[in-house]
């Protein structure tokens, strides 16, 4: 175990914690890609299979995290050591780099979220009225899909400082703070919307839409895929930022119960989110399944947009989604940034220092994707898919450590909740994970037939599985490196007095 | 038939994390009270 004391941050409440675990889930893949997803699989069909996943794959993964992050009370490197041993350090520390390479380009959606809330302020969507959506889809194009995207990098690099300044300020007064101010403001402006866009006349059909299940869906393995898809990209489980947080828990806090928490509070904000999007393209849009296979982009700069601006209230409307898709993703950015600052605290460095050096590390990399939308594109699916492998580390970590213990030791002993079987669950996980991800993997070849092995240039080859393997084995060369080092330094644990 | 998937749906996911948070903060209250004291 860890020697060293380094400052003993800790959660003020139980209540900071489940906010900011909440507020890192519930992020943009809510807001835009759970209501598409839903809208690509059918409808109701999807949203069972869903609850299926959130109990196979997401509750069992963050349990393991998060027992992970309150044993050691180190991050993903430092826990890797102290639980599997020194030559597991780099494994952790691959883990964690997934998650700072998605952070990296992360913030960038960040950034357009902020244009689009000056946008609508400085009365926009009048200007659409007259232009309609050709206006909407000549301004996203000019801003952010014409490289170089300047003006996109401008507001990369003040989401990069305002998210950063807040992780300077520590768990308690950063973190914390923050996220107990995001997380409600998401379910309630959520819920406004709701309000607003059901009285839409015609947007019952969007609910019914979203609600009426089809048989045959259940045999579909597509909507299985992407249904286990969503919960693995939504809930954040396995991405190993619920170990992080769980470093600063209490020493009694309650794991299970917690996850149970995290899972469905994220889905009911994905359900929120859906009956806001899909009821208001269903009643606004001449072709609503037109307008909800746009893309994440298509649908929200271009149609929403220009969709709001011929609303009555679209003006609030409009800003309203915005607020709560720039909550969404900024609680979900400063949880990349604490990742990363607390893998190098438990190297000893400070947090300020620590902050600053992942910081600089987002503006460096995050700028690549900032100004190239086709590198952006790249590094969405490389570290996406990537994530799906983090989960399996985890998985294989704690059966490796041993899940009965973990029970006994961590889990079962402060939990309100104590369903074993669920937990038990993660044995089966290697299993879930070949489908899904060698569904990923495979059609990714055939995305590229007689080319998928091709990589460069990144934007060209975007989804290859050529440019997955090279990123993941560069970062995995680098790491296996300086492992020795690494490994020498992760000594200073977050001991609790 | 599509508004009693809804109502199900809805009563199931919202009602569970509702459930979970309140039990959660209900608990922590509990230890709090059983923490108060002079020692």
């Amino acid at each position: 175990m860890a020697e060293i004391k380094q400052g003993g941050e800790q959660f003020a409440s139980r209540w900071g914690l489940i906010a900011t675990i909440l507020g890192m889930a519930v992020g943009t893949g809510n807001i835009w890609r759970f209501p598409r997803e839903l809208a690509a699989c059918g409808g109701g069909a999807f949203l069972v299979i869903y609850v299926i996943a959130l109990f196979t794959w997401a509750v069992p993964l963050i349990c393991a995290e998060s027992a992970f992050g309150k044993k050691t009370r180190m991050a993903n490197a430092g826990a890797f050591k102290t639980l599997l041993g020194n030559k597991w350090t780099w494994v952790g520390a691959w883990a964690g780099m997934v998650c700072i390479m998605l952070g990296a380009y992360y913030v960038v959606v960040l950034g357009w979220v902020m244009k689009y809330i000056a946008l609508i302020l400085t009365g926009f969507l009048s200007d659409v009225r007259t232009g309609g959506v050709d206006l909407t889809a000549q301004v996203w194009k000019n801003f952010a899909m014409t490289p170089p995207s300047v003006e996109a990098w401008m507001w990369f690099v003040g989401a990069v400082i305002i998210s950063a300044a807040i992780i300077a300020r520590g768990v308690q007064g950063g973190l914390e703070k923050a996220n107990k101010i995001l997380v409600p403001s998401i379910y309630i402006i959520l819920a406004i919307l709701i309000v607003r866009v059901v009285t839409l006349p015609g947007a019952w059909k969007g609910l019914q839409f979203m609600f009426t299940i089809d048989p045959a869906g259940f045999t579909n393995p597509d909507v299985w895929l992407r249904a286990y898809t969503q919960v693995a990209w939504s809930t954040g489980a396995g991405w190993g930022m619920f170990h992080v947080f769980y470093v600063y828990s209490a020493k009694d806090e309650d794991i299970m119960l917690n996850s149970f928490t995290v899972a469905f509070g994220d889905t009911t904000a994905a359900t929120l989110a859906g009956m806001v999007v899909i009821p208001a393209v269903f009643a606004l849009a001449p072709d609503p399944m037109a307008v909800m296979k746009s893309g994440a982009n298509g649908l929200t700069f271009v149609n929403l947009t220009n969709l709001f601006a011929h609303t009555a209230g679209g003006f609030i409307l409009g800003l309203l989604f915005f607020l709560a898709l720039f909550s969404a993703a900024l609680s979900s950015v400063i949880a990349m940034i604490e990742l990363g600052t607390r893998n190098l605290m438990d190297m000893g460095y400070s947090r300020i220092k620590a902050t600053l050096y992942v910081t600089v590390f987002f503006l460096v990399v995050g700028s690549w994707s900032a100004l190239d939308n086709g590198i952006f594109e790249n590094q969405d699916m490389v570290w996406g898919v990537a994530l799906l492998m983090v989960g399996l580390l985890y998985a294989i970590a704690a059966m490796k450590y041993g899940v009965d213990k973990l029970w006994k030791e961590d889990i079962e002993p402060c939990s309100d909740m104590r369903v074993e079987w669920l937990w038990k669950g993660i044995r089966f996980f290697p299993v879930l994970f070949a489908f899904v991800w060698g569904w990923w993997f495979y059609q990714a070849m055939t995305w590229y037939p007689g080319e998928w092995y091709k990589f460069w240039p990144l934007q060209k080859y975007a989804y290859t599985p050529g440019s997955m393997v090279v990123e993941w084995g560069l970062l995995a060369v680098i790491l296996i490196a300086l492992n020795k080092a690494m490994a020498k330094r992760l000594i200073h644990s977050n001991v609790l007095d | 038939m599509w508004q009693l998937t809804m109502a199900i749906f809805i009563i199931i996911t919202m009602g569970s994390f509702a459930w979970a948070i309140k039990t959660a903060l209900a608990s922590e209250k509990r230890k709090r009270r059983g923490s108060a004291g002079p020692h």
